[in-house]
This record gives C-alpha cells, sequence and structure tokens, in this order.
C-alpha cells in the first residue's frame, strides 16, 4: 500500500505522458530549449560532481590521515554544511552579493553543499583501509606520491566515486539554490512551466526526462557500490601522514572551503536577521513555524509508521518478495521533489479532486519523498535485534507477534525514535513539494523563505532561514551523525 | 666485515612516555634475529624505526654501514631496501598475486620482469596463483606472497612484524618452517619481530630479549634459554620453579638438595635459584618425602606437580610415563643452574 503510494507519481506521469502521444512527447524533447536544458542540468551536474570529490576527497584524507593541527575541528567542518539546506544558503550568498547568480553561482553553492557526502564515503574508506599497505609500499621503494597514487588511491575510489554521484543525484534533484540563483535547469523549467503557463505536457514531459536520467545515474551509482567492497580488509591501526611544509597551505585549503560553506552564510543569516529584527512580523513567522512543525509532525510520523511496518516485514519476517519492495520504494528515490509533487497535482486533479488543495496532498508528496530514507534509518536498528533472541523467544513460547512486541520493538525502540525525529527534521526543510502542493494562504518556514527572496527582501527573509537552520538543519545533522556513528573514523589508536 | 644492521644509542618516545632507550645491536650478514619481547615492550617501534616509518629521537642506525637515522640524517623508508611484512600480511586488495609481488620492482625490461615474479613465486609454492586477487588467498598464502613481495627488490634486509600471530597453531608452526626455509635459501638477513619465546628460540640465529625499552639479554636461542641474565628473563622464557638457596662450598644449597652452580656466585650469598621443569626428575620412593598431587597430560608429555616438604613444584615429565597422582616420589635435579643474588 505505502509502496503503492510512492509509486503512484511515477506511474501516473507516464500515464499522462503517453495520453499525450508519442509524437508530441518527442517534439517536446527533441526541442532546442529542451535540449538546452538537458545540456545545462547534465554540465552543472557533472562539473558539481567532480569538483566535490576533489574538495571532499582532499578533506576526508586531511582529516583522517594526517596530523594537521585542529583535525578533528576540520572533520566536523567538513560534515557541518549538511546542515545548512542549499536553498538557504542560496539566500543568504544572494543577501550578501545581491548578483550572485547563474552557473558559476550554482556551481559553487552546490559544490560545498554536497562535498559533505564525497566527504563521509570517502572518510568511511579511508578508515577500513589498511594503512600498513602504505607502509609496505613504502619500503618496496614507491614515494609519498607514488603511494597516494598507487595503493590510498585505487582503495578509496569508489567510495569517491559513489559520493560523486550522490552529488549528481542531488544536483539533478535540486530546487530551491538553483531557482534562487537563477540558473536553468530542469527543476527550474518545470516549475516555471507549470506556474507560467499551466502547460502540463510541457511540464510532464520534462519531468519524464528528468526522472529518466535521474535514474540513469542512480544505476551508475548501485554499480559503483557492487564494486566497491574490495575483500575484507580489517580496519588497522592508522598511521598519520606527517605534511611537513604542506601544513600551512592546507590549512589555509581547509579554512577556506569552511569560510564558503559555512562562515559566509551564517555571518549572512546572522547579519540579516540583526537588520531585520525591529520589522519582524512576529504573527507571521510563528504562523509558518506553526505550520511547518505541524506539517512536518504529521508528514514524518506518517511516513515512519509506513517505513517500521515495511522493515518489519522486510528484515524480521524475511519474505521473498522483500528485496522487491525495498528496491521498488528505493526506485522513488530517483525521483526529485518537484517531479512528484507535479505528477500528484495531475493525480489529484484527475482521479481525486477532493483531495487537491488540501494538506493531505502534501502528507501524501513527503511520503513518496522520504520514504526510502525513513526506511533506510529505520532498518538499521530493527537490524541490531540478534536473529538469535527471536529464536530464544519463541523457543520460550512467544509467538511471533509477540516475539515482534516484547523483544524486537523495545530493543529496537530508541533507534526508531531516532530515526523518526530525523525524518520529521528532513521534512520540515523539504520545499519543492510543499511550495507546489500547500492549499493556498498556508505558509511554512521554508514556503516564506522561498516568497521573499524572490521579491530581495532579504530581511525579512533572514528569520525564516534561520529558523530553518537552527530548528532542522543543526538537529538533523547531528543526529544523523548519532546514526551513522559507527561509519565514523577509528581515530587516535594509541600505538607502541 | 660491515654488519648489515647497526643500532646505536637508538631511543624514541612517544610524548612523555620513553619506548626505546639506548638500544645498541649489530647484525651480521645473513643473520636471523628474533626480538622477543611482551606486548608493549616497544618491539613493533624499533622495526618502525629501522624501516624508517618513523625517526629516532636520539641514536644512529645504519644500514650496510650507510647512516640511514642519526641527528642530522634521515632516510626515508622507500630509499632504505628493507623489506616489511606486516602483522596481516597487508597484501595490496586492489592487485592481484602477481602486481603485489611485482609493485617494488624497478627498471626491470617486461620479460625480465615476468621472470623474477614468478622465480618468487616459485619460491614461495605460489606460483598457480599468480591472477588471483590477493582478497582470495588464505592466511598462509598471503604471508607466502607478502614475503615474495617483500623479498623482490632484493633488500639490505627483511623485517618481519609478528607474521605469524593471526595464524592457528598449527598453521602457524608450518608456516614458519615454509619461510624459515625460503630465507636461508636466499641468505637474507632477517630480523622476526614476536612475543611468542617457542618462535623466537626455534626460527632465530640470535634472539635480542627486549624488555621496558632495552635489551635484557641478547645471545644464542641455548644460552638465553639455559642461562637467563636475571629471574625475570628467566620467568619470561618459559616456565621455572623458584627456590631460595645460599651459596655453600661452590653448590647451592636448596630444599632440594645441593645444586651445581652453572654461573660463579660469592660464596654465602642468598638469593634465588629458577629451575626449569624439564631439569626434575622424580624417582619413584616410597620413602620419598614428596608426594604426586596433580598431573596435567598434554599428549607428548605432561606436568606433574609434587608437594615437596618445603614447596609445590611443577615438573616436566614425558607423557606416557608421567607419575600417577598419589605416588610418593624423591625430587631430584639434573643439571645446573642458575643462581640470582638477593640485591
Amino acid at each position: 500500500m505505502a509502496v503503492l503510494i510512492s509509486l503512484v507519481p511515477l506511474v501516473y506521469l507516464f500515464v499522462r505522458v503517453g495520453s499525450a502521444g508519442f509524437t508530441k512527447f518527442a517534439d517536446l524533447v527533441f526541442d532546442a530549449r529542451t535540449l538546452e536544458l538537458i545540456l545545462s542540468s547534465l554540465v552543472l551536474a557533472v562539473l558539481v560532481s567532480l569538483s566535490a570529490m576533489v574538495v571532499g576527497t582532499i578533506q576526508a584524507w586531511i582529516a583522517v590521515r594526517s596530523n594537521i593541527p585542529g583535525r578533528k575541528v576540520f572533520a566536523v567542518l567538513a560534515a557541518l554544511p549538511l546542515a545548512i539546506p542549499s536553498y538557504v544558503a542560496a539566500y543568504a550568498w544572494i543577501a550578501v552579493i545581491p548578483g550572485f547568480s547563474g552557473f558559476f553561482a550554482a556551481w559553487l553553492l552546490l559544490t560545498v553543499g554536497t562535498a559533505p557526502l564525497v566527504y563521509l564515503a570517502v572518510s568511511a574508506a579511508l578508515a577500513r583501509f589498511d594503512s600498513s599497505t602504505e607502509e609496505v609500499a613504502a619500503s618496496l621503494g614507491a614515494g609519498k606520491f607514488a603511494v597516494l597514487a598507487k595503493i590510498t588511491w585505487p582503495n578509496i575510489r569508489g567510495a569517491a566515486v559513489s559520493g560523486g554521484l550522490l552529488s549528481a543525484l542531488y544536483v539533478l534533484s535540486d530546487f530551491g539554490a538553483v531557482s534562487i540563483v537563477r540558473y536553468d535547469t530542469f527543476t527550474r523549467a518545470i516549475y516555471n512551466a507549470y506556474r507560467a503557463s499551466f502547460d502540463r505536457n510541457l511540464a510532464a514531459t520534462l519531468a519524464l526526462v528528468l526522472v529518466v536520467v535521474t535514474i540513469l545515474v542512480l544505476v551508475v551509482e548501485s554499480r559503483s557500490r557492487g564494486t566497491r567492497a574490495i575483500g575484507t580488509v580489517i580496519a588497522n591501526r592508522l598511521n598519520r601522514i606527517d605534511l611537513r611544509g604542506w601544513k600551512i597551505p592546507l590549512v589555509a585549503l581547509l579554512s577556506g572551503i569552511a569560510t564558503v560553506s559555512l562562515l559566509v552564510p551564517l555571518a549572512s543569516l546572522i547579519r540579516w536577521s540583526i537588520a531585520g529584527l525591529p520589522e519582524t512580523d512576529w504573527a507571521q513567522v510563528l504562523g509558518a513555524l506553526y505550520n511547518s512543525v505541524t506539517l512536518a509532525v504529521s508528514g514524518g510520523m506518517l511516513t515512519a509508521l509506513f517505513a517500521v511496518a515495511i522493515a518489519i516485514i522486510v528484515v524480521r519476517f524475511r519474505p521473498r518478495f522483500g528485496f522487491v519492495l525495498e528496491r521498488s520504494v528505493w526506485l522513488t528515490h530517483a525521483t526529485p521533489g518537484i517531479v512528484v509533487a507535479l505528477s500528484l497535482t495531475y493525480f489529484a486533479n484527475q482521479v481525486a479532486p477532493w483531495i487537491y488543495q488540501t494538506s493531505f496532498l502534501v502528507l501524501i508528496a513527503y511520503l513518496a519523498l522520504f520514504l526510502p530514507n525513513a526506511l533506510s534509518a529505520i532498518s538499521t536498528p530493527l537490524r541490531q535485534s540478534p536473529v538469535a533472541l527471536d529464536e530464544v523467544a519463541s523457543s520460550l513460547g512467544l509467538t511471533k507477534l509477540q516475539t515482534l512486541r516484547k523483544v524486537v520493538l523495545p530493543i529496537a525502540g530508541p533507534g526508531i525514535f531516532a530515526a523518526t525525529t530525523l525524518v520529521i527534521l528532513t521534512v520540515l526543510k523539504e520545499l519543492p513539494a510543499t511550495l507546489l502542493l500547500r492549499p493556498t494562504g498556508i505558509e511554512t518556514l521554508a514556503t516564506r523563505l522561498w516568497t521573499e527572496t524572490s521579491v530581495a527582501s532579504f530581511s525579512t527573509a533572514a528569520p525564516y532561514a534561520l529558523l530553518l537552520v537552527v530548528l532542522a538543519g543543526i538537529p538533523a545533522w547531528l543526529l544523523n551523525r548519532a546514526i551513522r556513528k559507527d561509519l565514523e573514523p577509528i581515530n587516535d589508536l594509541e600505538r607502541v | 666485515m660491515v654488519s648489515t644492521l647497526a643500532l646505536s644509542g637508538v631511543s624514541k618516545a612517544f610524548g612523555s612516555k620513553p619506548v626505546l632507550q639506548n638500544l645498541s645491536l649489530e647484525i651480521a650478514n645473513g643473520e636471523f634475529v628474533a626480538v622477543l619481547g611482551s606486548s608493549g615492550s616497544g618491539k613493533t617501534t624499533l622495526l618502525r624505526l629501522i624501516a624508517g616509518f618513523d625517526d629516532p629521537d636520539s641514536g644512529e642506525i645504519s644500514i650496510s654501514g650507510k647512516l640511514v637515522a642519526s641527528k642530522n640524517v634521515f632516510v626515508a623508508a622507500e630509499a632504505r631496501k628493507v623489506g616489511y611484512v606486516p602483522q596481516d600480511a597487508a597484501l595490496f586488495p586492489h592487485l592481484s598475486v602477481f602486481e603485489n609481488v611485482a609493485f617494488g620492482l624497478k627498471g626491470l625490461s617486461k620479460a625480465a620482469r615476468v621472470d623474477r615474479v614468478r622465480e618468487l613465486l616459485k619460491l614461495v609454492s605460489m606460483e598457480s596463483f599468480e591472477n588471483q586477487s590477493a582478497t582470495e588467498l588464505s592466511g598462509g598464502q598471503k604471508h607466502r606472497v607478502a614475503l615474495a613481495r617483500a623479498l623482490a627488490p632484493e633488500p639490505e634486509l627483511i623485517l618481519l612484524d609478528e607474521p605469524f600471530a593471526a595464524l592457528d597453531a598449527e598453521l602457524r608452526a608450518r608456516i614458519r618452517e615454509e619461510i624459515k626455509l625460503v630465507l636461508d635459501k636466499v641468505s637474507s638477513t632477517t630480523i622476526l619481530v614476536t612475543h611468542d619465546q617457542e618462535e623466537a628460540l626455534s626460527i632465530a640465529d640470535r634472539v635480542a630479549l627486549l624488555r621496558d625499552g632495552n635489551f635484557a639479554q641478547v645471545g644464542n636461542p641455548r644460552e638465553i634459554y639455559s642461562a637467563p641474565v636475571d629471574l625475570g628473563v628467566a620467568t619470561f622464557l618459559g616456565d621455572s620453579v623458584i627456590v631460595d638457596g645460599v651459596v655453600e662450598n661452590d653448590k647451592v644449597s636448596t630444599s632440594l638438595g645441593q645444586l651445581t652452580l652453572l654461573n660463579s656466585a660469592k660464596e654465602a650469598s642468598r638469593g634465588k635459584v629458577a629451575i626449569r621443569p624439564e631439569n626434575f626428575y622424580l624417582q619413584p620412593d616410597l620413602n620419598g618425602d614428596s608426594i604426586v598431587v596433580g598431573r596435567q597430560f598434554f599428549g607428548h608429555d605432561a606436568v606433574v606437580e609434587v608437594k615437596t616438604p618445603k614447596q609445590l613444584i611443577r615438573a616436566r615429565s614425558s607423557g606416557p610415563f608421567a607419575l600417577e597422582v598419589g605416588m610418593k616420589v624423591t625430587v631430584w635435579v639434573r643439571g645446573a643452574v642458575n643462581f640470582y643474588p638477593e640485591a
């Protein structure tokens, strides 16, 4: 049922485009404007993922393997941009430099915004990596750079590429940041096509092309993941590499990255918040906050509920169709928020008009969008209760349901609670679907920020941006860290 | 002749904690030296200093007469020509067996390279595995490939860092034999670091016993086992029964009788004597003053616990002929013993 809901948008999109006829579809796809959009989206995605790979890999290597001063601080700074939604960062930059727009702006914002994805993947790989192989290579006559190129890089390449593809996926589905810096990609064009002309065919066609491109990237990503596991290397002690003369330039580089990714946006947010404080319409802010929290809590709980049900079925009962079930949910992961929103408006208009313009539709969008994330976050604690416990419980005469209630859920409970909170916080930051589907007059923190930024009233927008970072970004980041704690690099093992 | 390795006055500390203090040692060409120490004794640190992964705080290290580490000199690991086989073999996981062994070969034609790798793989009996991925090998196979890889560039010196620790007991003994044979065949100069007394004593030409950052004793396995310099070394190297004694007329008088001295000691000094379990002879004797109170059977031999009038001793005897619990015996000590006067 949940899976059906999450698949509805995709199916509907196909039906919609199909009904318009293939020639019409082909005309639209091969239209010069569409091709231009494909090109500009792909160029942005490719360049951002490349630069994010470079930045994230360098950060990870320095943080995990070098003896740079302030290593731990830089390790936190490298992951922290995940706490700032990309459209908030875009707002913050444009509020500092009003002319901050176009390709370069989009590239810079998305590079520093998605480098943490690479950073996390590569630092986990580096922590698993047996660094005594580097010493062996040195004893066989390989110099420092030869060791990096021949030993270290081949072993983290898979993680870097996988992180880079995640970055590309993010760029393809990003709507807020590219729109604010006015760089035309698919998501922005879909929104404009929908808003400007209500030309459903154009919007739907663009959306379908975007989905296809995204699925291609996703397939490549899962392939690269498959080849990443190189044997079972036991995490060994890590030997830190003495950077000697490189220390100062690298500290400067890392500080520079942190300035772009964190310092400038945060300084700008604070500055405009202070500037805008006297004229802040508190009733409006509180109203938006109330709407955001209500929508996020109900959307998050709903999603978590479905996720728990699916995860229990897949993880604890291991049905034969479990694999298919999990995979089909992941398919919707390829669908950018704007596409889900768009297809739901068609769906509501044609099939269920009574649902249109209600918050219920927004909740369905959240469910479709965040079920994959919720599923993976909730499967982890559920897997932690060992199957042996189930067997013991059943040997003591408990039925499967009783075992679930008395053994599995109590053990997984705290983990499920944390995962649910994480989903709620993620929903709180959601922009495109909320923007498109919210009932008229319902404004959230994200939509308010969007509206105010598009009319360049930066001081009015500031409190919303600040609230989004403080209420949603930072807690989500902290929780995410706690949930994936076991991936944290193993640091500072004493060696004698 | 120039020593292959010369350490003189080498010290190293991590923070305020001294790990190695003023170590000196010379190793001749072709010699196999085991550095024996318990965990935390600094043996891995010593190996890392020789390999060039760390630099000493003071002292000098020379390899084949060439100074590689001192106050003003530091030759990086890649320029030292020291082969290194770490504990877990650390094969490059992304390379095949062949590529692993070929990694350190430089300046050879393609054909010469292939020949050299094949020759080495044959040496370690891994010639049929050359195209396998390094991750598909078993523990013992990994170690053999790691050894071939280390030998490939014809290093001055091979360092083995507890290379057998991760293997199970039976495999361990076999791989140890095989590796010793290979190293003898290429007459390599080798340093083995281990915490296993049996391993050190059975495989090495010379054993250097490292304790608290100092060499407590260096010597060939026989002398180090039969003449430990102090009680600590004696007990570290194997089970010992410690008995109080006084020196009288060039013999040491103990509750187990008058024992012959191996070392010289001052007349009338008091101290302790360390006796190996295999040096006891238990003579069944209905009028004996000692009684067998326990027996642990190991198959090839057995340890028999005997209660003498003064103390409990553990004696090793051949398994099938071990005495039964409850038998009365007289205890004899065979051979000479080491006497350690009280400080």
